[in-house]
């Protein structure tokens, strides 16, 4: 008994392993060597590390110091991206799951629609930006061209706000929603068909079978799909780096962008402070991401 | 490679002679050096931004070299982003296959300097005549008292009007504007009928065009010590009223122009000039039908001349390996380079030898020769990490009133005190 329970003690420890090496190289590793980075000034050129202990991490508490604003600039330009982008891009993804998941559709039709929303997700973040910005310019955009044409007053979307906004979720949108249609394509696959049968015996129709059925079979997909999401339009920084350089004045920089930058734009890196910066989001984040799961996941078990 | 190998082993004898005679040379000129003969070919790894139209100038010149070199020196060249290359050089010094040779900007230069990332060259440069220099871009290259690096080019800010347009509103399409009076009233001649004067960017690069009025008015962006900005004096408010003087009330621009849409307007005759940098010559060169002039920043100032420019300065890095034989071998491709610079104006750069323009070898490239009365106008805004920083600030609030219309007043003198806070946070 004693030897068998040791034999099944080991060998799941031996199926994690592969995963486990990676995990601790290229995870757990870094994350130590970052909090590490992040209690030293370390000088590249001169080779140097001084340990300064929390000293970064204080400073980015006291709002005197300009570069502490920069980032909480950035904080909140993240979190009004958030705040937009996050609905919208869920809200698109369950509307075209609908769509490919419709009835009216064969399954060949179905088939063309799925590729065709899911292709933009296998463009390069660069060539989704350059796109855009070809489209968004203000004097010869298709867009502002298309606004003109049916009378509209053309729109300063990469150097105006809020505009600018709203060109970076457009493009994102485009890019990614491919992504959470599928999640959603999946869990409505897995809605049974006979109790939308019952519903409709009992005489409910289109948008109460929605709201009576699809979406709280849907539930559990959807709590996924917005951890995701959020954790996804944390992490922005391509998009607005190419489509609007982080402007007009800042007001579009991600707090990613403005992380490598403090990191890397610089002549003499600051990896010390660019460090401490990104622990500081993590601890954010993990925050938002707990707030969730305590709203999501908890809320079945209680029922 | 195996070409290489095969002229080798046919002339044997022959290099080795020559060789022998290259390296005592070279060591009779540059102090001691290692036993000669040791290493058959030097391998200097040359490391560069030259990234688009540079690219293949720069490769033919390496290619160049490489064959009136062969069997002695061979030049690995590697070309990549500017900002990758000045992160990446720092550590590959420290590495196993660390760059020899590089090519730099000037803030980016005196700071490897400081750092001790560059050789000195002051012995390997001993004999060297330096007054075929133009003295603004050879001065930039001395550090503390050593010289760190040869200058390759300037690359100012340029104004660039269109001939064809110049004509139609009755103006003389060789004489562009050479004051801000004349330059005010040209832009106002020629913004009608559905035309741009100019368009003004509140963006890149029109901090450039602040930088050069603040010092054509004699003015300074911070003080000698670096511990304070200077850009809420009489001066450099004018510089920053003047160019939001060109949106409004001129009108030359509207308020919200993208990056590149003002070159894109040029370069479709939708604006009849435009200020940007001397390497887009190339691009409008390409375009069919656009007859353009060309003419270093008109003094848009009240005092003495001053134009904002970038330098392409070539160095040799400190590393383990670099002994003195490998940095004279260095410093004559760097020599090579410069003395065949002529072509590189053709990139849309001013090669800054005052030999190419008296012989008349310039004459090749007609627009970048023209340039040549105005070069001592050309200043490098030598700016410290720490004030790049703090001029971070200043330009944002400019930018910020241009976009807006605020009153760029009290914009720049809320942004200098918020700049020198920085300045001396940056500090500790």
């Amino acid at each position: 008994m004693a030897a068998a329970r040791s034999r099944r003690s080991w060998t799941p420890y031996l199926f994690l392993a592969p995963h486990a090496l990676f995990f601790f190289a290229f995870v757990i590793a870094p994350l130590f060597l970052g909090l590490f980075i992040s209690l030293h000034r370390w000088s590249l050129f001169k080779g140097r590390m001084d340990f300064v202990g929390f000293e970064y991490y204080r400073r980015l508490f006291d709002l005197q110091i300009v570069r502490t604003q920069y980032y909480w600039d950035s904080v909140k330009a993240t979190l009004i991206y958030v705040v937009i982008s996050v609905p919208v891009l869920v809200v698109i993804g369950l509307l075209l799951a609908l769509m490919v998941n419709c009835a009216v559709f064969g399954e060949g039709q179905k088939r063309v629609l799925r590729s065709m929303t899911l292709l933009p997700v296998a463009l390069s973040v660069t060539v989704v930006a350059v796109l855009w910005r070809w489209l968004l310019f203000y004097e010869n955009g298709f867009v502002n061209s298309l606004l003109a044409g049916v009378g509209i007053q053309k729109v300063y979307w990469l150097t105006e706000q809020p505009a600018a906004w709203a060109a970076i979720v457009l493009a994102v949108a485009w890019a990614s929603s491919g992504w959470n249609m599928i999640l959603f394509l999946v869990g409505l696959q897995g809605i049974g068909r006979e109790i939308y049968e019952a519903a409709t015996v009992d005489g409910a129709r289109g948008w109460q079978t929605f709201w009576a059925i699809t979406l709280p079979n849907l539930k559990g997909v959807l709590a996924f799909v917005l951890v995701l999401q959020i954790v996804g339009s944390f992490n922005l920084f391509g998009i607005p780096q190419l489509l609007t350089s982080g402007g007009p004045e800042r007001s579009t920089t991600p707090v990613m962008m403005h992380i490598y930058n403090e990191a890397f734009s610089s002549i003499n890196p600051r990896l010390g402070s660019s460090t401490a910066q990104g622990f500081l989001t993590g601890l954010i984040m993990l925050a938002f991401v707990l707030l969730q799961l305590r709203m999501f996941v908890r809320r079945p078990e209680d029922a | 490679m195996s070409r290489q190998r095969l002229g080798a082993s046919l002339n044997q004898a022959r290099l080795l002679l020559v060789l022998v005679a290259v390296l005592g040379a070279l060591c009779a000129s540059c102090g001691p050096g290692p036993e000669p003969a040791a290493k058959p070919v030097t391998v200097l790894r040359f490391w560069n931004g030259f990234t688009g139209p540079g690219t293949k100038y720069i490769e033919r010149l390496v290619k160049e070299y490489n064959q009136q070199n062969e069997g002695q020196v061979r030049v690995e060249m590697s070309v990549m982003m500017w900002g990758d290359f000045y992160v990446k050089a720092p550590l590959a010094l420290k590495g196993g296959k660390p760059p020899d040779i590089g090519a730099m900007h000037v803030p980016q230069m005196r700071d490897f300097a400081e750092n001790g990332l560059l050789k000195p060259l002051d012995s390997c440069l001993a004999q060297f005549d330096s007054s075929d220099f133009y003295q603004n871009a050879w001065s930039v290259g001395q550090v503390k008292g050593a010289r760190y690096a040869l200058p390759l080019d300037v690359h100012p800010l340029v104004l660039y009007w269109n001939k064809q347009i110049f004509r139609k509103f009755g103006l003389d399409p060789n004489s562009p504007p050479r004051t801000r009076d004349e330059f005010l009233s040209i832009a106002r001649r020629l913004s009608a009928d559905g035309m741009r004067g100019i368009l003004i960017p509140p963006n890149w690069p029109t901090h450039l065009v602040y930088y050069s009025v603040v010092g054509s008015n004699g003015a300074s962006l911070f003080s000698a010590d670096s511990k304070k900005c200077l850009t809420d004096s009489p001066e450099a408010l004018d510089a920053a009223q003047f160019v939001q003087s060109l949106i409004e009330p001129e009108g030359f621009s509207p308020r919200n122009v993208e990056v590149d849409a003002d070159s894109e307007a040029f370069r479709s005759g939708k604006a009849a000039m435009l200020i940007n940098g001397i390497w887009m010559m190339p691009q409008f060169e390409d375009t069919p039908g656009l007859d353009f002039g060309m003419s270093i920043l008109p003094n848009l100032g009240s005092r003495q001349h001053k134009v904002w420019a970038g330098s392409h300065q070539m160095v040799v890095f400190h590393h383990s390996r670099m002994d003195a034989q490998r940095a004279q071998a260095s410093v004559k491709f760097l020599k090579f380079l410069s003395d065949n610079s002529v072509e590189w104006a053709k990139v849309g750069t001013i090669p800054v030898r005052r030999s190419f323009y008296e012989s008349g070898a310039m004459e090749a490239v007609p627009l970048v020769s023209a340039l040549q009365k105005d070069i001592d106008a050309i200043e490098f805004p030598l700016l410290s990490v720490e004030e790049e920083a703090a001029m971070g600030q200043v330009t944002e609030a400019l930018f910020r009133s241009l976009r807006t219309g605020e009153n760029v007043d009290s914009a720049m003198r809320e942004s200098t005190q918020k700049a020198s806070r920085l300045l001396e946070q940056e500090r500790d």
